[in-house]
Parts: structure tokens; sequence; C-alpha cells
């Protein structure tokens, strides 16, 4: 399986991490504030890798405002918008970086594809069920995407199982080109959120983003994706 | 576009075991884990909450969360059924007569751990999981372990020639830390020959994933959430029941079990 590249940041099946989200409607000392925590959280687990950027405002400036402060965590940037237009916006703002991509709104697909050849930015592909998002990958591919992450719209640990599980055997047993990428799971917050990310983790998910947990909960995710 | 088919048919299902007074039910798996690509069955592992008759052996942070009853180990044993456990696993330092007392009071299976104990209640009454080098069953289920698939089949095998014919395969010390990696990757190698037609490893597979506890938490919600997430691997690789120490790990695992056996 592949791996892929996110923000200078190798992610893979053998080289997992996971992300906590900031949501550019916090008013500006509130994300500082929010930034210097994730960034104490990232000194003592090592997956924690990544920030995500979540475009709630809909604002340009907003969500530029806030890529701008994430990106000088060092913490790898994803971006996370239903416009990729605004996913445009941020990017061109960053040039020195290459941000995953994640559009909201799985029509917008192939508009977030070219995007990602035109700035060499990997994405996140979503889909409604296996096959609806390897014809998706399909689509992003064929439109140049620079870089693929599976985003598999699952709203449980059972759905993670059940689609982990395929994706993983259509690419360990059928060599099936368009499940050849990282698996990217993408859950909320508290236990059920953690227990969502475990279940990804023990079924070769390679990238879980969370829009937040506790530090106790990142310990013990980190924990288990140093031991797993 | 045209995707290839993932699911495997069910296999043959492993046995079971009839504990309790026979109202409790492990193994019978007939996939791997949970799947309902293959046509896993819908059965929830079960979940054993921990009380021992001394206290000493208890890391302080879990015996208190039991709100002082953990002082009467029969009181504790009622207050893991009253918390939802489906059995009691019975860290047995005195008194045998213990077991049969927790048995009354809570009418649960139990898992009897520690030293053998001099005797047991009739088998007819309740059948029990036996821990321990050199214990006999009596009519009640015996443990096998072992650090292969290929000695704890050895091991079954042994106890299967004389003359045992309820086991368990047992687990020790699964954990998130150190070893998960080989601990996981035992329980699922015992669980895939299992299905592949190993005979001697068609027992259930009951996994302890209380040692998190020993591990000097300085407050018990951490470790809590170190054996809820324990408890979930050892289920995801196949364990048929797991024995835990703290109650919300308990609720939580049984929790993650309903949903995972979409029951």
């Amino acid at each position: 399986m592949n791996g892929t590249t996110i923000d200078g940041h190798n992610v893979s099946e053998d080289d997992r991490g996971f992300a906590l989200s900031v949501s550019d409607v916090l008013p500006g000392d509130m994300l500082s504030d929010r930034l210097s925590r994730i960034t104490e959280l990232s000194d003592i687990c090592k997956h924690l890798r990544f920030v995500c950027v979540r475009n709630d405002s809909m604002s340009l400036d907003l969500f530029k405002d806030a890529a701008s402060a994430t990106a000088e965590t060092g913490l790898g940037l994803i971006l996370e918008s239903g416009d990729p237009l605004a996913l445009y916006g941020v990017v061109s703002s960053l040039p020195d970086r290459r941000p995953l991509l994640c559009i909201t709104d799985v029509e917008k697909t192939q508009e977030t594809a070219v995007l990602s050849s035109v700035t060499g930015c990997p994405m996140a592909v979503g889909g409604r069920g296996t096959e609806d998002l390897m014809e998706n990958v399909e689509a992003a591919e064929g439109c140049g995407a620079a870089g693929i992450v599976l985003c598999p719209g699952y709203t449980s640990m059972k759905g993670c199982l059940e689609t982990n599980t395929d994706l993983h055997r259509l690419a360990s047993e059928h060599s099936f080109p368009q499940s050849m990428h990282p698996v990217m799971s993408r859950t909320w917050s508290g236990e059920y959120a953690l227990a969502v990310a475990s279940v990804s983790v023990m079924t070769h998910g390679s990238l879980i983003v969370l829009d937040d947990l506790d530090p106790d909960g990142c310990e013990v995710l980190d924990s288990l994706m140093n031991h797993y | 576009m045209r995707i290839p088919k993932t699911s495997r048919r069910p296999f043959e299902p492993l046995e079971e075991l009839y504990l309790g007074r026979g109202d409790y039910v492990a193994g019978g798996a007939r996939s791997l884990p949970f799947l309902d690509l293959d046509g896993a069955r819908r059965r929830r592992p079960l979940v054993f909450g921990i009380v021992t008759d001394d206290l000493e052996s208890c890391p302080a942070i879990a015996a208190e969360m039991f709100s002082g009853r953990q002082a009467d180990p029969e009181e504790w044993a009622v207050m893991w059924k009253e918390l939802g456990a489906d059995g009691i696993a019975l860290d047995l330092h005195g008194d045998p007569d213990l077991v049969r007392r927790v048995s009354d009071r809570t009418r649960l299976p139990i898992v009897v751990m520690g030293d053998a104990p001099g005797s047991l209640p009739s088998s007819e009454e309740s059948v029990m999981i036996v821990t321990g080098d050199g214990a006999s069953g009596t009519g009640h289920a015996v443990t096998a372990t072992g650090s292969t698939a290929e000695e704890v089949s050895a091991e079954c095998g042994r106890l299967e020639s004389s003359g045992e014919e309820r086991m368990v395969i047992l687990v020790r010390g699964f954990g998130i830390g150190p070893g998960l990696s080989e601990d996981v990757s035992l329980v699922r190698d015992i669980r895939a020959r299992a299905l592949a037609g190993d005979r001697n490893l068609r027992h259930p597979v009951m996994a302890d994933v209380s040692g998190c506890w020993s591990r000097g938490f300085a407050d018990a919600r951490l470790a809590s959430m170190q054996e809820a997430e324990s408890a979930l691997a050892a289920m995801m690789a196949g364990a048929d029941m797991v024995i835990v120490r703290g109650p919300g790990a308990a609720d939580m695992a049984r929790v993650y079990g309903e949903e995972l056996a979409d029951l």
C-alpha cells in the first residue's frame, strides 16, 4: 500500500499519525491558547503530528488567519472546508506548505482534485460506501490529484471496522488500484471518538482526524499507535 | 466500476462454552471478529469483573471505585452484578467456600483465579472457569496458556488427553503498552487457526486486560481508559471473554462489544 506525504510528513500504515482540530471561528486569543495546548501535547505524543483547520466560518479571511497561525506551530497542516475556492485561497497564502485538502462536500471532489494537481497538495477523497469512494478516487486520479488519502464516510466504530477491512482487503488481496492509498478516519471528540480512532488503528487506518481529545485520550491513542 | 468481492464465507462454528447455570455462553465464532462482511455471529464477548479476598493485592485506585463495598468480597461481587458485568473473576487467596457464596449471591458465571481452590460447587449447579497451574476441572472449564498458537494448541491437546472436556484459552497480561502487538498476534493467530481447522484451538479465548492498573497511573481515569481500549483491542483480535478490574472499562467494553456485534 502506498504512503502519502502531507505537508512534509509521511503517512502510511507503518507511519501513523493523528490530528486535533481548530475552528476558524475561534477568536484570536482562544485560537492561540488552543494551538499552544496542541503543541504541548505533541511534545508528549509523538503521533500527534497534524492540526486540522476547519473552515466553520465559511469566511476566507478567517480561514486564512487560522491556517496562518496554525502553520507557525510546525505541525503538519490539514485544511477542511466545503469550498474549494477557500482551500485555494489558503494554500496560495502559504506557498511553502503542502497541506492535506479535505473537502466536506463530496460533490466537489473533482474541483478539489484539480486544485490538488495545480498546487501539489494531497487531498482526502470521501465517499458514501466503498464503491462510491473508489469511483471518486478514480475521478480524482483522472484529474491529476497530487496525492490521495481515502476518507470513508462512516459514523460509527462498526462502520469503521467493516469499511476499513473492506478497503484493506481490496488493497492487500486484490491490489485494487484505487484502494492503494492510506486510510484516514474523521471523528469527533470524547470517549466514543477515541473508540472509533482505536478501531481505525486496529484496522489499518493511517491517519485519524479528531475534533478534540483530552490529554488522557491523546496519551491512550498515542500509546496504541506506538504498540499496535 | 467493478469492485472485487472481499467477503468470506462463514466457517463451521467454533466450540461454545455454557457457563454459570447455562444462561451465559461464550465462543461459537464462525468468522474473524465482528465482521458482518464475513457473516459474523452476533454475539458480544462476555465481561468479567475482578473481586479479590486479598485487598492488598488490588491497586488502591481501582479498589476505591467500589464505594467501600470492596471490603466484603460478596458485596463487591454483587456490585459488579449491579454494574452489569456478565461474570465475576474471583482472585481467591483464602477460604474456598467464598466461591460458593459469591455464586449463590450473584448467580453469575465465575472465573476462579489464584491458587486452585480446595473445593468448588458441583459443576451441575454452575459451570465455572478455573485458572492456575495444575487446576483440575472436575466438570468445570480449565485454562490453557502459551506464548504461541503452537504452544497453546499443544497444551489444549495435552489437557484433552488427560480427560478435560471444557477448556478456555487464557491470555494473561493483555494490554496497551509493550507487548501489545505480540498479544494481538497471538489471539488473532489462535482464532485464524481454529477457523482453519486446528481442533485443539476451537475453545473460547479469554483475555485478562487488568494489568494496566499495576503500571502506577496517578489517577483512575487514565487507567480506566487504558483498560477499556485494551479490552477493545482484545475483542477486536478475537477474545470471547475479557477480565477487567475497573467498572468504567467494564461498561465501555460491554457497550463496544454490543455495537461491534451489531446487537
